[in-house]
């Protein structure tokens, strides 16, 4: 999970470890890019508003490389129809905007991930 | 042409001949023909039929200037070109020649004459500002075509302005100066700087560098799609036809435009919003709302994380 809210990727990391799942957490952008490129995981939860690098950077950085992950955008901003375009041609399956009822986010999380 | 240039053309002429040729030169240089395109077409009528090889050898001009030369007198119609391997020319006799390079020039004149016309049909489409037949020293009035004119003007309206420079239009209007001196003119004058105009979500790049404090934001509504520059609410610069690909403006210093249009900036720059203020505005609200979700979110997941701690806790009891 990317995400520069820690007490919400605690939150949710906590909340998927109660339902089974491990999570990593990112509280940097750059951080949670150089996870993706290290590591392997079934999906990525991605804030979209960050200081420095933000989630759109980070959703063209995956374009530009090699590497592939089902993202489910998780975030508390408006999308623009701009930057709408930037997502919809990314690996982005499924846009949520919190707040989000937790149950949804579980099933969607399984869902993208196959679990 | 100088009598050592003649020397080498191959034909020789004493001092006197040299000072005709030189006469020659500098009045065909006044019927539009370059120095250098004189120069062969001179040679020609003397030496008489050449070859592009032996014009550029002779008069010691690159050959690949010579074909262009060659080419451009051509299409001026006074040489002509003879078929063959390689290709020869010749020119046409120097009084045949002279008849064409007038025609050339009463066609360019006539060219400019339309280009006039142009111009006062533009001026009758704009309303009569008073109906004094005697011009009184305000109430001037210039037509300017092309965007250098209408930069000149504007360099010396800000650079003369003691009071103020009121520019009101949208960023579409002022586009057409993107690249140009336009913006350091505004920012370089000594007078109060008023601009309203609309501001896009990427950012005033029209305006870019003028201090955000002189910026106000045209309202969106704005449908009007004229535009104007004002000096010291004595001289107005409003630009016509701004859609079309033509640079055309009109100045004047006429009272009652001037006073009209001034109003005008006046009521609108009064009911606009500083660019600062409203994007603040609108970033602190923004900012609310983000934090107003990411604190729902948590309040969702605390809830959550609060029932099932205390089930497992009740679970283990």
């Amino acid at each position: 999970m990317i995400d520069d809210n820690e007490q919400i990727t605690k939150m949710v990391s906590t909340f998927l470890s109660l339902n089974n799942h491990k999570c990593t957490i990112a509280n940097h952008a750059q951080d949670g890019l150089e996870f993706m490129i290290k590591n392997e995981y079934d999906a990525v939860i991605l804030d979209l508003t960050m200081p420095d690098m933000d989630g759109y950077d980070i959703l063209e950085k995956i374009n530009e490389s090699d590497i592939r992950y089902k993202v489910i955008v998780l975030t508390a901003s408006n999308i623009s129809q701009e930057n709408m375009e930037k997502i919809k041609q990314s690996e982005t399956k499924i846009i949520l905007q919190k707040p989000v009822d937790i149950d949804v986010l579980l099933e969607k999380i399984s869902q993208v991930a196959n679990l | 042409m100088t009598m050592e240039e003649a020397l080498v053309e191959g034909y020789v002429f004493d001092a006197k001949h040299s000072e005709s040729i030189d006469k020659i030169n500098k009045i065909l240089l006044q019927y539009g023909l370059t120095p250098n395109q004189s120069k062969v077409y001179l040679h020609l009528t003397k030496a008489g039929e050449k070859t592009a090889s032996e014009l550029s050898k002779n008069l010691k001009i690159p050959r690949t200037e010579t074909y262009h030369l060659l080419n451009s007198l051509e299409q001026k119609g006074i040489i002509y070109s003879i078929f063959g391997k390689p290709s020869r020319f010749n020119s046409i006799p120097i009084n045949e020649a002279m008849n064409i390079l007038i025609d050339n020039e009463k066609k360019r004149v006539e060219d400019l004459e339309s280009k006039k016309k142009t111009i006062v049909s533009l001026w009758e489409t704009l309303p009569e500002f008073h109906s004094e037949k005697t011009v009184l020293p305000e109430n001037r009035f210039q037509s300017l075509q092309g965007r250098n004119s209408i930069l000149v003007k504007i360099e010396q309206m800000t650079k003369t302005a003691t009071k103020s420079i009121h520019v009101l239009g949208t960023e579409a209007n002022f586009i057409k100066f993107y690249h140009t001196d336009f913006v350091d003119y505004l920012k370089n004058t000594k007078s109060e700087l008023e601009i309203v105009t609309t501001f896009s979500e990427k950012g005033n790049y029209v305006f870019e560098g003028i201090d955000l404090e002189n910026i106000k934001k045209l309202d969106d509504n704005h449908q009007d799609n004229f535009s104007f520059i004002i000096k010291d609410e004595s001289e107005v610069l409003f630009f016509v036809n701004n859609l079309d690909t033509e640079f055309s403006a009109m100045w004047t210093d006429s009272k009652s435009f001037v006073s009209t249009l001034e109003s005008l900036f006046k009521m609108i720059w009064r009911k606009s919003k500083h660019i600062l203020e409203k994007e603040s505005a609108e970033l602190d609200e923004k900012q609310y709302e983000h934090r107003l979700r990411e604190i729902e979110q948590e309040k969702i997941i605390l809830d959550y994380l609060h029932k099932n701690v205390l089930a497992k806790k009740r679970e283990r009891n």
